[in-house]
């Protein structure tokens, strides 16, 4: 089974999300070895997930040592994930979108930390894998034809390009293939 | 993309720059060849995620896009047919006197989800790519392709790479084209009643 929630989707009401998790049917929690990419990192990791309520969570070290968010302690118990000034508040919890706490660990559930941050998170069960894209941006929520084309591409040696550079000119993109 | 060099050099002083995209999971060397041949000076970028196609849904290439002075979209994508004088003249037009050169096409919508997972897959295929890790590379390029089975830009690379004689030695194998995808149709049909 695949799922996946468009940015747009995302209702920033814990309460909702959470009702919407447990009315969905529940399989067992389990634990899982998982491969995850990640995109603006790079990086390919093994590791431990928790699957439980239709949620995926990620050990907070992954978080904070592989993909470089940093942990806040907040008052009355809740944990703050931060990517620099942006902090997303987790209370502690068995909901499906509070952290969950078993022993000295803490598991975070991915989709609701994802789009929280303007990412996108794809779980596919299948092949245990999850896709994963912090910073996605508005990209693919862009409305069609009204919007301002807002996009970086690397030049042949590399070297990132926004399109945003060429203000004041008219562009004529042409996208090709050597295929 | 034959052509554009002239095109570029005609109409560059008229306050316009033409971006030459090159849509390659496989990285910069297999467009390079072809842009030294064309002798290009206009800025030729890299789309190894297939980013630009997915932002717009489409699923063929070439296409081009017209932008104006302040990044809108005034042209969303259109193929563009090789060797169409006319097509060429509406975008001189439109360099000339402003105006939308043509009426736009609207694509088959591709769902955001699978719009999102078409475009991390491609990403990963390509640092698998990098990696040496072919045989990887094409398994995310066809779980891609599964979440949208008319997509051509996937489908093709897919082939580019497991069959690279039919693409990069002489001319490209059409009629090999054709075969392979009454092949490829008949194992995703077996995959899916499976």
């Amino acid at each position: 089974m695949q799922y996946s929630i468009p940015v747009r989707f995302f209702i920033c009401t814990p309460m909702i999300l959470a009702n919407w998790s447990l009315a969905a049917t529940q399989p067992a929690a389990a634990t899982r070895t998982i491969t995850l990419f990640e995109r603006m990192s790079g990086q390919i990791i093994r590791t431990q997930a928790l699957l439980d309520g239709g949620e995926v969570f990620l050990p907070m070290d992954v978080w904070v040592d592989q993909l470089g968010l940093t942990r806040k302690a907040l008052a009355g118990d809740r944990v703050g994930i931060c990517r620099e000034d942006l902090c997303i508040p987790f209370s502690v919890g068995d909901v499906a979108t509070s952290i969950r706490r078993v022993g000295q660990r803490e598991l975070v559930p991915v989709t609701y930390l994802a789009k929280a941050l303007g990412g996108i998170a794809v779980w596919n069960a299948k092949e245990d894998e999850l896709l994963l894209d912090l910073t996605h941006g508005p990209s693919a929520e862009a409305a069609m034809d009204d919007s301002i084309l807002d996009l970086s591409l690397p030049d042949l040696s590399g070297k990132q390009v926004a399109l945003t550079a060429f203000r004041g000119k008219k562009i004529l993109l042409f996208a090709w293939a050597s295929w | 993309m034959p052509g554009w060099q002239q095109f570029y050099e005609e109409h560059r002083h008229q306050n316009f720059e033409l971006v030459s995209i090159a849509v390659d999971v496989q990285g910069a060397m297999k467009a390079k060849p072809w842009l030294s041949k064309a002798e290009a000076t206009y800025t030729s970028l890299l789309d190894r995620d297939t980013k630009l196609a997915t932002h717009f849904g489409v699923k063929y290439i070439p296409f081009y896009v017209l932008l104006d002075e302040r990044g809108k979209v005034v042209q969303p994508p259109r193929l563009a047919e090789v060797g169409d004088k006319s097509q060429r003249d509406s975008i001189a037009t439109w360099l000339e006197h402003g105006g939308v050169a043509l009426p736009t096409q609207r694509e088959a919508a591709t769902t955001d989800s699978s719009k999102a997972e078409i475009e991390l897959r491609c990403a990963l295929a390509a640092l698998y790519l990098q990696n040496q890790e072919i045989d990887q590379a094409v398994i995310q390029l066809k779980r891609a392709l599964r979440r949208d089975p008319d997509n051509w830009l996937v489908r093709k690379q897919i082939w580019a790479i497991e069959h690279p004689e039919k693409f990069y030695e002489g001319n490209v194998d059409f009629g090999w084209q054709r075969d392979q995808l009454r092949a490829d149709r008949t194992t995703e049909e077996a995959e899916t009643n499976r």
